[in-house]
């Protein structure tokens, strides 16, 4: 029987996959294409349906568990609905986005299902198995801080992969794909319940689906800096980040703090300004498509890392930035 | 030193009924079967003039990468 690859969807807040997910979905779709098989897309939700369209235009079938009224869809929930899902049909390989939920999720999963996983993939295709090795992904992963790239498979190829955000491009499938709408499996109790939820800021919350973001660290030097970083990111159009330094000030929410201890992003354009770039925050950052930073200290780590690296007072550079950027959208094209 | 004085339990395989193949290497669900260094950025284009003149190059970076 052909290998078969699903993706779960992660919602956002307004009850569509991410922009993550489709990237899974689609991941999830090579590799099943590959294999000779269809991919398969879950989501979990009280009303899944609008998601599920979604989901039905980049993969072959979406199941859609529709919950019962008073089940939250939190990790453990998808999780456990998951993993009941995948103990009926066994598929080969499941893809998450490296996400908090998404880790929690692939972590449920490998104790359910005895399956290894594989994190942080920053790019994966499928391995036919002609050279004597088992048939099954074969997953690239950003190792040692970024200073090496791993490919590693599943010794029985099959397992959970968690896919970092611009692994690959989310793109819809030729035909759309159908979608069941199914009943919960029955599911243990939660282990753990969510109490609270607060919205965060709409910038806090789009920095992993981002094209643009703009970050600062220590250097922004209070709240006249973070003004400064808010009126370049409303003049770029893109969202802002922080590194740990200026998440532990209290300038910038932890919501946006990137790196090792905060989110991994792959934007097309990532601009640090007053941030050194040190090891602990460029893991999350590294894979930009283009870095740009603006620092006083020309000796930097992130000067051997960025694109263009500007030499320069974060107060002098970023007001002459701004200026220029809003000449610019206000020319007549 | 107080962590000096601390007993160190130590337990074998065999203490905790652990198999052999069920731990290490020899139970690992996955295997690295290559590895090589990252791709390169490119080299590091420096400018240290004053901001007029650093603002308008980002700028020009931007469009050209089609970011804005």
């Amino acid at each position: 029987m052909p290998a078969s690859a699903w993706a779960i969807a992660e919602l956002g807040p307004d009850g569509l996959p991410t922009r993550l997910s489709l990237e899974a979905a689609t991941a999830a779709r090579a590799l099943a294409d590959a294999a000779g098989s269809g991919a398969t897309a879950i989501v979990a939700a009280s009303e899944p349906e609008a998601a599920a369209a979604v989901l039905a235009a980049h993969v072959a079938r979406v199941v859609a568990v529709r919950l019962d009224a008073g089940q939250e869809a939190s990790a453990g929930t998808i999780a456990e609905t998951v993993a009941a899902l995948a103990t009926a049909e066994a598929p080969d390989v499941i893809l998450l986005g490296a996400t908090p939920d998404g880790r929690t999720i692939a972590g449920i999963l490998a104790a359910r299902l005895g399956r290894g996983v594989l994190a942080n993939a920053v790019g994966l295709a499928w391995h036919a198995g002609d050279d004597g090795a088992l048939a099954g992904p074969r997953v690239e992963m950003s190792v040692l801080g970024g200073r090496a790239v791993t490919v590693s498979a599943f010794r029985d190829g099959r397992g959970i992969v968690i896919v970092r955000p611009g692994a690959v491009t989310a793109i819809a499938a030729e035909r759309p794909g159908v979608v069941d709408v199914v009943a919960p499996p029955p599911l243990p109790a939660p282990a753990v319940r969510v109490v609270a939820r607060a919205e965060a800021a709409a910038r806090a919350a789009s920095i992993e689906e981002a094209s643009i973001i703009v970050a600062g660290g220590r250097g922004l030097g209070g709240p006249d800096g973070v003004a400064l970083l808010h009126e370049l990111a409303d003049a770029m159009g893109g969202a802002i980040a922080a590194t740990r330094a200026a998440v532990d000030a209290g300038w910038l929410p932890y919501a946006v703090q990137v790196g090792q201890t905060g989110k991994t992003v792959r934007p097309a354009v990532y601009l640090a300004v007053g941030l050194s770039g040190a090891i602990q925050h460029r893991v999350g950052m590294q894979d930009a498509e283009t870095i740009i930073a603006v620092n006083r200290d020309p000796d930097a780590p992130l000067a051997e890392h960025a694109d263009l690296y500007v030499v320069g007072d974060l107060f002098e550079v970023l007001p002459a930035l701004v200026a220029a950027l809003r000449a610019r959208t206000s020319r007549p094209s | 030193m107080g962590a000096r004085a601390k007993e160190i339990a130590v337990r074998t395989l065999d203490d905790l009924d652990l198999a052999d193949g069920s731990v290490g290497g020899a139970a690992s669900t996955t295997v690295v079967v290559a590895q090589r260094p990252p791709a390169g950025r490119g080299t590091t284009r420096v400018i240290r003039e004053a901001a007029d003149v650093a603002a308008p190059e980002i700028v020009d970076l931007l469009v050209a990468r089609r970011a804005i």
